[in-house]
């Protein structure tokens, strides 16, 4: 009598085991299975591949503003006159961060100097940097001149020039720096980019 | 199973009639040309000695338009520097595809079609590799004099190819044999592996599933013995008029 | 494990609101089965399964490819180019392309296979006959589903293969020539026939899962048959759980290991699973030398061909569809499994062998000794349909213990 009893106890066990385990192999087998499609979701080789953009930045006339798109995104080139640059400077109570220091997205490795943290360019005179409004993803509109003469009251009264997010009102510098009161909450990105000859650069 | 003699001589006349019926099919077809058999190999430096017979010679005509210099780089079983890639790509830009200087006008002028691209050309032809082989090392003189040499081969469909013997192989040189089949080989493999560029790590991670697969399936195989260990046997079984039943019928329709 | 979840105060709420968990207890727990259900009758489970993979490939599929027959130059095409994209480029799209080719002929392989048992143990009887049809509609279905597929790589057997299919509407009296510019959407295939095509492909899969359902919902209601096709009593029943859960499992792990080594070792079958012709662009300037429909197909294809008349294949490939319909109304016998059943044993085996030699001749192209060999096997097929009601008189008399038929 006893004897089953234990014959059947180890059955049981047995087979407490088989089911656990056949659970378990089972688990890491669904696991394994969500990679190669959790894998498909993120960017194609061929994607990554095209991650990087050339552009002659000599073809942006003085003052201008252009507009290129770099992995789907759009960033702008300025070529600032050197009124504009001055324009950079003096106001950096009215800015976030204005040493762009907040995150690592809005410096570079080679913002080695105050100079170079508030032109935030590697030639001052093109500022290349994202167009994307730190906000919520809008475009912002390119207001240059300083003051509310050719904006009206769009723009506060001390407005140094830069650029207006239409969507929520955000503010940025010449520089592309947050204007305190934005909804915004850190300055334009800046994106990884050199000179790979003397007015190319590569983006990227 | 429970029948009778009488009744088992049906099932085997049926099976019988069965196989008399295929048999013959079996033996139609037997009139293809058999092509060359050609070890395929997918070492490093077979796919690069085949990429370079590719970018010399085949190039010249053929393109790949779903393979780009970066990729020659990136896939790992051929891994080219980028000393090398930049050679090959010239002026062209790292992502550009491996695109032949004959234009597709030219080709037409030139040999009245446009040379077939030859991204995925080895899966688009039976034999794979070996047609691939076959074909270059199958130039030959036309025995009734009517294909000129150059455009008769022995593998292609009709024997009128339009390509011209790629590696000189018609009136080669006895000593020059075993290079031009080294060439024909490493160009077929290198052909091979671009038109599936995936397929060593499939075969790799293949191995993983594959195991896994086996030691599930002999968990659930002694789990599913152990559960059905619970339940009694005896079924209820028909009974054909005038036969008695045999135990072993019981047995026989029972799988578990 | 399954038991503490099922007996949680959550589970307990939720069914009380829902009823959900009674249904899985119902359905996938305590549900009724005969004891001796052998390995054929694990395909069903298997279907499923497949049918389950199908979906999520082919979604996966669907956010990489572009339905679109516009030339990128040499022949290609933005469908064409997509694919190889999927396959060169998209993290691991390689193997979830081959999941899904290799899928689709899995698929069809465990159908037939169903359906074979089916047939043999004579489960399409009364009172299966809804299941039985339920049963072939999803059949048809899945031809549709993998008629419709084909044609996305837009290679050079899609193209053919679409436009010989579509030429068939064109057969019909008096409307054809309407009906195939309405199904093809312009004069020839072309790109209006690739976008109405895909999304003709991705409905398939929700019809499929809504005729699925059904399907189950029949069975459950009616029950398993079993070999011995006898109503079996009640101490021969046993809960579904943990016996044909576990049984099931082990036949589906049986089944994928098998599917998994095509998929990782010889995903294009030896052109069975994807054609090598297929690897061509569709080129509307060159019939290839030999169309034949994928193997899964070719039987079908093969009585389409049988005549020597366009309508008249259309006619009989119609009527051998409407006969499988029909099948629990033609068998008339009293008993259901070919167990015994000595002749109509011996006459399914012909069924099915005419079906695979139809299959054969179907893949291979035309010769007259095929012809003959197929129209033979023709002949078998329809006369196995015509025979049947009569059979059942020159069996030998059969005494079924515990149970009513």
């Amino acid at each position: 009598m006893s004897k089953q009893d234990d014959s059947n106890a180890c059955r049981s066990c047995r087979r407490e085991f088989l089911y656990a385990a056949a659970t378990g192999v089972g688990a890491v087998g669904a696991a394994a299975t969500a990679i190669p499609f959790v894998r498909a979701m993120q960017p194609a080789a061929d994607t990554l591949a095209a991650s990087t953009t050339e552009f002659d930045v000599a073809t942006v006339e003085p003052g201008m503003i252009k507009a290129i798109i770099w992995r789907g995104q759009p960033i702008f080139i300025v070529h600032r006159t050197p009124a504009m640059l001055k324009e950079i400077n003096g106001h950096d109570a009215m800015l976030k961060d204005p040493e762009s220091r907040a995150i690592p997205e809005v410096e570079s490795a080679w913002m080695t100097s105050d100079t170079l943290r508030s032109t935030r360019a590697i030639r001052p005179e093109y500022l290349v940097i994202s167009a994307v409004c730190t906000h919520l993803g809008c475009i912002p509109t390119f207001k240059p001149t300083p003051g509310r003469k050719d904006w009206g009251d769009a723009v506060p009264v001390d407005w140094p020039g830069g650029w207006l997010c239409a969507c929520h009102g955000s503010l940025y510098d010449l520089s592309g720096r947050v204007i305190k009161g934005s909804p915004a909450p850190f300055n334009l990105h800046m994106p990884p980019y050199k000179y790979i000859h003397d007015t190319t650069v590569l983006i990227g | 199973m429970f029948i009778t003699p009488k009744q088992q001589l049906y099932s085997k006349y049926a099976l019988a009639a069965a196989l008399i019926f295929i048999w013959p099919t079996m033996q139609v077809h037997a009139d293809e040309i058999a092509l060359k058999p050609v070890k395929i190999t997918m070492d490093r430096n077979t796919l690069q000695k085949g990429l370079a017979v590719y970018t010399d010679i085949c190039m010249g005509c053929h393109s790949m338009r779903y393979v780009s210099y970066r990729d020659l780089m990136e896939y790992p079983e051929l891994h080219i520097s980028r000393t090398k890639a930049d050679a090959l790509r010239g002026e062209n830009a790292l992502t550009a595809p491996l695109k032949s200087p004959l234009s597709e006008e030219d080709a037409k002028v030139s040999y009245g079609i446009v040379p077939p691209d030859m991204s995925v050309l080895a899966k688009a032809r039976v034999g794979g590799g070996a047609y691939i082989y076959s074909i270059i090392t199958g130039f030959a003189h036309d025995p009734s004099g009517r294909i000129p040499d150059g455009n008769y081969n022995l593998y292609f469909p009709g024997h009128r190819i339009a390509m011209n013997d790629p590696l000189g192989w018609l009136d080669h040189d006895p000593g020059d044999e075993k290079a031009l089949l080294e060439q024909a080989r490493d160009v077929a493999s290198f052909l091979t592996f671009i038109s599936d560029p995936h397929q060593i790590e499939r075969h790799n991670i293949g191995k993983y599933v594959m195991g896994f697969m086996v030691i599930i399936t002999i968990l659930l195989w002694l789990l599913n013995r152990e559960v059905w260990r619970d339940v009694k046997h005896g079924l209820p079984d028909a009974q054909f008029q005038g036969r008695e039943r045999r135990d072993s019928d019981i047995d026989n329709d029972q799988r578990e | 494990m399954i038991k503490e979840i099922l007996d949680s105060p959550i589970a307990t709420w939720v069914d009380e609101r829902t009823h959900a968990i009674r249904y899985v207890r119902y359905h996938l727990l305590d549900y009724p089965t005969p004891k001796n259900l052998n390995y054929w009758y694990a395909f069903g489970s298997i279907a499923i399964v497949i049918l389950a993979i199908q979906i999520l490939t082919g979604l996966f599929l669907a956010m990489s490819y572009k339905p679109s027959a516009l030339l990128t130059g040499g022949g290609f095409t933005e469908a064409f180019d997509s694919i190889e994209r999927i396959m060169r480029s998209v993290n691991y799209g390689w193997l979830i392309r081959y999941l899904h080719a290799v899928g689709a002929s899995a698929f069809f392989f465990v159908i037939y296979l169903h359906m074979a048992r089916s047939i043999y143990y004579g489960s399409y009887k009364k009172p299966r006959e809804f299941l039985w049809i339920m049963g072939v509609a999803i059949f048809f279905l899945m031809q549709a589903a993998v008629f419709f597929g084909y044609l996305l790589p837009w290679g050079q057997m899609s193209f053919w293969g679409a436009t010989v299919i579509t030429n068939i509407f064109g057969a019909t009296p008096i409307i054809g020539h309407w009906l195939q510019e309405f199904v093809r959407g312009g004069f020839s295939v072309g790109d209006p026939t690739l976008n109405r095509f895909y999304v003709f492909h991705f409905l398939a899969p929700l019809m499929l899962v809504v005729a699925v359902l059904w399907h189950i919902m029949a069975l459950h209601v009616t029950h398993s048959n079993n070999p011995t096709g006898v109503t079996l009593k009640k101490k021969h029943i046993i809960p579904f759980h943990p016996y044909y859960t576990v049984k099931d499992l082990f036949g589906i792990a049986l089944f994928f290991t098998l599917f998994f080594y095509f998929v990782f070792y010889n995903p294009t079958g030896y052109g069975f699973i994807l054609e090598p012709d297929n690897f061509n662009p569709a080129n509307p300037l060159k019939t290839p030398p030999d169309i034949s429909p994928l193997w899964y197909l070719t039987p079908w294809y093969e009585i389409l061909r049988l005549l020597p008349s366009k309508l008249g294949g259309i006619a009989i490939l119609n009527i051998a569809f409407i006969l499988l319909f029909l099948l629990p109304w033609l068998d008339r016998s009293p008993v259901r499994s070919a167990r015994y059943r000595p002749r109509f044993k011996m006459m399914v085996l012909l069924l099915f062998s005419s079906i695979l030699v139809l299959g054969y001749c179907g893949h291979h192209g035309v010769s007259p000794m095929l012809t003959w060999i197929g129209r033979g096997a023709g002949i078998i097929y329809f006369c196995f349909f015509l025979v049947l009601p009569f059979v059942h008189k020159f069996e030998p008399t059969v005494t079924l213990p515990d149970g009513e038929a």
